[in-house]
Protein backbone atom coordinates (compact mmCIF):
# COMPACT_ATOMS: atom_id res chain seq x y z
CA UNK A 1 0.00 0.00 0.00
CA UNK A 2 1.42 3.43 -0.91
CA UNK A 3 1.97 5.94 1.87
CA UNK A 4 1.64 9.61 1.09
CA UNK A 5 2.37 12.86 2.87
CA UNK A 6 1.52 16.26 1.42
CA UNK A 7 2.65 19.62 2.69
CA UNK A 8 2.21 23.19 1.57
CA UNK A 9 4.58 25.81 3.00
CA UNK A 10 5.57 29.37 2.31
CA UNK A 11 9.00 30.01 0.80
CA UNK A 12 10.35 31.15 4.15
CA UNK A 13 13.63 29.47 5.10
CA UNK A 14 12.33 29.10 8.66
CA UNK A 15 10.61 25.91 7.47
CA UNK A 16 13.83 24.19 6.44
CA UNK A 17 14.50 22.58 9.85
CA UNK A 18 10.94 21.31 10.05
CA UNK A 19 11.16 19.69 6.62
CA UNK A 20 14.51 18.10 7.53
CA UNK A 21 12.96 16.66 10.68
CA UNK A 22 10.00 15.35 8.66
CA UNK A 23 12.39 13.71 6.19
CA UNK A 24 13.99 11.73 9.00
CA UNK A 25 10.61 10.37 10.05
CA UNK A 26 9.31 9.75 6.53
CA UNK A 27 12.48 7.91 5.52
CA UNK A 28 12.32 5.84 8.68
CA UNK A 29 8.73 4.84 7.94
CA UNK A 30 9.72 3.98 4.37
CA UNK A 31 12.39 1.62 5.69
CA UNK A 32 15.58 3.42 4.67
CA UNK A 33 18.86 2.80 6.48
CA UNK A 34 20.43 5.70 8.32
CA UNK A 35 22.96 6.58 5.64
CA UNK A 36 20.20 6.83 3.04
CA UNK A 37 18.05 8.88 5.41
CA UNK A 38 20.91 11.38 5.69
CA UNK A 39 21.31 11.44 1.91
CA UNK A 40 17.63 11.94 1.19
CA UNK A 41 17.42 14.73 3.77
CA UNK A 42 20.39 16.45 2.12
CA UNK A 43 18.71 16.28 -1.29
CA UNK A 44 15.35 17.58 -0.15
CA UNK A 45 16.89 20.37 1.90
CA UNK A 46 19.05 21.51 -1.00
CA UNK A 47 16.10 21.41 -3.40
CA UNK A 48 13.97 23.40 -1.01
CA UNK A 49 16.73 25.95 -0.42
CA UNK A 50 17.07 26.37 -4.17
CA UNK A 51 13.37 27.14 -4.51
CA UNK A 52 13.57 29.71 -1.71
CA UNK A 53 16.71 31.35 -3.07
CA UNK A 54 16.30 31.14 -6.82
CA UNK A 55 12.69 30.46 -7.78
CA UNK A 56 11.35 33.02 -5.35
CA UNK A 57 14.52 35.16 -5.10
CA UNK A 58 14.37 35.11 -1.32
CA UNK A 59 10.75 36.30 -1.18
CA UNK A 60 9.23 34.41 1.79
CA UNK A 61 5.66 34.72 0.51
CA UNK A 62 5.80 32.18 -2.30
CA UNK A 63 4.11 28.80 -2.10
CA UNK A 64 5.91 25.47 -2.18
CA UNK A 65 4.17 22.12 -2.31
CA UNK A 66 5.83 18.92 -1.25
CA UNK A 67 4.50 15.44 -1.70
CA UNK A 68 6.17 12.28 -0.48
CA UNK A 69 5.03 8.91 -1.77
CA UNK A 70 6.51 5.64 -0.51
CA UNK A 71 5.48 2.70 -2.66
CA UNK A 72 7.07 -0.63 -3.50
CA UNK A 73 10.56 0.12 -2.29
CA UNK A 74 10.71 3.61 -3.76
CA UNK A 75 10.38 6.98 -2.07
CA UNK A 76 9.37 9.74 -4.43
CA UNK A 77 9.46 13.40 -3.48
CA UNK A 78 7.67 15.89 -5.69
CA UNK A 79 8.41 19.55 -5.04
CA UNK A 80 6.58 22.24 -6.97
CA UNK A 81 6.48 26.02 -6.94
CA UNK A 82 5.20 28.92 -9.02
CA UNK A 83 8.41 30.90 -8.97
CA UNK A 84 10.74 31.88 -11.77
CA UNK A 85 11.89 29.26 -14.23
CA UNK A 86 15.04 27.49 -13.21
CA UNK A 87 18.15 27.98 -15.32
CA UNK A 88 18.80 24.45 -16.67
CA UNK A 89 22.48 24.91 -15.86
CA UNK A 90 21.56 25.11 -12.16
CA UNK A 91 19.83 21.74 -12.27
CA UNK A 92 22.87 19.93 -13.61
CA UNK A 93 25.65 19.15 -11.18
CA UNK A 94 28.75 21.28 -11.71
CA UNK A 95 32.18 19.67 -11.54
CA UNK A 96 33.54 20.06 -8.05
CA UNK A 97 35.69 23.15 -7.62
CA UNK A 98 37.19 23.44 -4.20
CA UNK A 99 36.99 27.19 -3.81
CA UNK A 100 33.77 27.85 -5.68
CA UNK A 101 31.39 29.47 -3.24
CA UNK A 102 28.14 28.55 -4.97
CA UNK A 103 26.72 25.76 -7.10
CA UNK A 104 27.09 22.72 -4.85
CA UNK A 105 23.37 22.23 -4.36
CA UNK A 106 22.76 20.40 -7.64
CA UNK A 107 25.80 18.20 -7.02
CA UNK A 108 24.43 17.22 -3.61
CA UNK A 109 20.99 16.42 -5.05
CA UNK A 110 22.31 14.29 -7.91
CA UNK A 111 24.85 12.50 -5.74
CA UNK A 112 22.31 11.46 -3.12
CA UNK A 113 19.23 10.54 -5.16
CA UNK A 114 18.75 7.75 -7.70
CA UNK A 115 16.61 9.84 -10.07
CA UNK A 116 16.27 13.58 -10.49
CA UNK A 117 13.81 15.10 -12.93
CA UNK A 118 12.98 18.78 -13.44
CA UNK A 119 10.08 20.01 -15.48
CA UNK A 120 8.41 23.35 -16.07
CA UNK A 121 4.85 23.58 -17.33
CA UNK A 122 2.07 26.15 -17.00
CA UNK A 123 4.13 28.47 -14.83
CA UNK A 124 5.04 25.71 -12.37
CA UNK A 125 8.46 24.29 -11.58
CA UNK A 126 8.35 20.62 -10.62
CA UNK A 127 11.25 18.65 -9.24
CA UNK A 128 10.82 14.91 -8.85
CA UNK A 129 13.33 12.97 -6.76
CA UNK A 130 13.38 9.23 -6.33
CA UNK A 131 15.34 6.97 -4.02
CA UNK A 132 15.11 3.21 -4.06
CA UNK A 133 15.46 0.99 -1.06
CA UNK A 134 18.62 -1.05 -1.28
CA UNK A 135 18.02 -4.80 -1.10
CA UNK A 136 19.03 -6.18 2.26
CA UNK A 137 22.02 -8.50 2.10
CA UNK A 138 21.72 -11.98 3.57
CA UNK A 139 23.86 -13.43 6.32
CA UNK A 140 26.90 -11.44 7.26
CA UNK A 141 28.94 -14.62 6.87
CA UNK A 142 30.09 -15.36 3.39
CA UNK A 143 31.94 -18.59 3.61
CA UNK A 144 33.92 -19.25 0.50
CA UNK A 145 35.85 -22.49 0.21
CA UNK B 1 11.18 34.82 17.73
CA UNK B 2 13.02 31.47 17.90
CA UNK B 3 16.79 31.85 18.01
CA UNK B 4 18.20 30.21 14.94
CA UNK B 5 21.78 29.49 15.98
CA UNK B 6 24.03 29.98 19.00
CA UNK B 7 27.58 31.13 18.35
CA UNK B 8 29.98 31.64 21.25
CA UNK B 9 33.63 32.51 20.84
CA UNK B 10 36.36 31.65 23.33
CA UNK B 11 39.45 33.70 22.55
CA UNK B 12 42.84 32.92 23.98
CA UNK B 13 45.56 35.10 22.49
CA UNK B 14 45.94 34.24 18.81
CA UNK B 15 43.57 31.24 19.07
CA UNK B 16 39.80 31.13 19.07
CA UNK B 17 37.34 28.33 19.54
CA UNK B 18 33.95 29.06 18.02
CA UNK B 19 31.25 26.94 19.65
CA UNK B 20 28.21 26.56 17.42
CA UNK B 21 24.83 25.11 18.43
CA UNK B 22 22.24 24.69 15.71
CA UNK B 23 22.15 23.98 11.99
CA UNK B 24 24.26 25.96 9.53
CA UNK B 25 21.84 26.44 6.66
CA UNK B 26 20.38 29.13 4.45
CA UNK B 27 19.09 31.04 7.47
CA UNK B 28 22.22 30.97 9.58
CA UNK B 29 25.27 30.51 7.34
CA UNK B 30 25.97 34.24 7.00
CA UNK B 31 26.02 34.58 10.81
CA UNK B 32 28.73 31.92 11.03
CA UNK B 33 30.65 33.37 8.12
CA UNK B 34 30.62 36.87 9.62
CA UNK B 35 32.03 35.61 12.92
CA UNK B 36 34.79 33.55 11.30
CA UNK B 37 35.84 36.23 8.81
CA UNK B 38 35.86 38.85 11.57
CA UNK B 39 38.21 36.72 13.68
CA UNK B 40 40.75 36.53 10.87
CA UNK B 41 40.26 39.95 9.31
CA UNK B 42 39.81 42.19 12.34
CA UNK B 43 41.09 40.24 15.32
CA UNK B 44 44.28 38.77 13.86
CA UNK B 45 43.52 35.24 14.96
CA UNK B 46 46.10 32.72 13.84
CA UNK B 47 44.07 29.64 14.55
CA UNK B 48 40.28 29.36 14.60
CA UNK B 49 38.72 26.07 15.64
CA UNK B 50 35.05 25.57 14.80
CA UNK B 51 33.45 23.37 17.44
CA UNK B 52 30.75 21.67 15.36
CA UNK B 53 29.62 18.93 17.72
CA UNK B 54 26.41 20.87 18.30
CA UNK B 55 25.75 21.16 14.55
CA UNK B 56 23.54 18.41 13.19
CA UNK B 57 23.26 19.76 9.68
CA UNK B 58 25.24 21.92 7.26
CA UNK B 59 23.82 22.69 3.82
CA UNK B 60 25.63 23.94 0.71
CA UNK B 61 25.38 27.56 1.87
CA UNK B 62 27.00 26.47 5.14
CA UNK B 63 29.78 24.78 3.19
CA UNK B 64 30.24 27.97 1.18
CA UNK B 65 30.68 29.96 4.40
CA UNK B 66 33.28 27.46 5.63
CA UNK B 67 35.13 27.79 2.32
CA UNK B 68 35.00 31.57 2.63
CA UNK B 69 36.39 31.31 6.13
CA UNK B 70 39.17 29.08 4.87
CA UNK B 71 39.99 31.49 2.07
CA UNK B 72 40.25 34.30 4.61
CA UNK B 73 42.48 32.15 6.80
CA UNK B 74 44.79 31.41 3.89
CA UNK B 75 44.93 35.12 2.99
CA UNK B 76 46.07 35.85 6.53
CA UNK B 77 48.38 32.81 6.66
CA UNK B 78 46.25 31.47 9.49
CA UNK B 79 44.43 28.18 10.09
CA UNK B 80 40.81 27.11 10.25
CA UNK B 81 40.12 23.72 11.82
CA UNK B 82 36.79 21.88 11.91
CA UNK B 83 36.20 19.83 15.06
CA UNK B 84 33.45 17.39 16.02
CA UNK B 85 31.80 16.83 12.65
CA UNK B 86 28.56 14.89 12.92
CA UNK B 87 27.29 12.46 10.31
CA UNK B 88 25.32 14.75 7.99
CA UNK B 89 27.95 17.55 7.83
CA UNK B 90 30.64 14.96 7.25
CA UNK B 91 28.61 13.45 4.44
CA UNK B 92 28.08 16.85 2.78
CA UNK B 93 31.83 17.50 2.87
CA UNK B 94 32.45 14.06 1.41
CA UNK B 95 30.02 14.48 -1.49
CA UNK B 96 31.37 17.94 -2.35
CA UNK B 97 34.91 16.52 -2.20
CA UNK B 98 36.02 19.01 0.40
CA UNK B 99 37.12 16.49 3.01
CA UNK B 100 40.75 16.98 2.09
CA UNK B 101 40.52 20.75 1.86
CA UNK B 102 39.92 21.32 5.56
CA UNK B 103 41.90 20.39 8.63
CA UNK B 104 39.55 18.20 10.65
CA UNK B 105 39.74 16.94 14.23
CA UNK B 106 37.46 14.63 16.20
CA UNK B 107 37.28 17.01 19.15
CA UNK B 108 38.27 20.53 20.13
CA UNK B 109 40.96 19.10 22.42
CA UNK B 110 42.45 17.22 19.51
CA UNK B 111 42.26 20.35 17.34
CA UNK B 112 44.14 22.36 19.96
CA UNK B 113 47.01 19.91 19.69
CA UNK B 114 47.28 20.21 15.91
Amino acid sequence: MAHRVELKISSDPCWLPMVRAMMEQICCEAGFAEEDRVDITIAVDEALSNVVRHSYNGNPDGEIKLRWTADGGCLEILMSDHGQPVDPKRVKPQPPDEFRLAGRGALLIHATMDEVEYRRADGTNSLRLRKYLKPRTGSSYDQKD
Amino acid sequence: MTKKIDINVDRNGPDSVVHIQGDIDLRTSTDVRDVVVDLFENRSQQRVILDLKGVKYIDSSGIACLVEGLQEAKRKKARLILAGLNEAPRRVLQITRLTNLFEVAQTVDEALKL
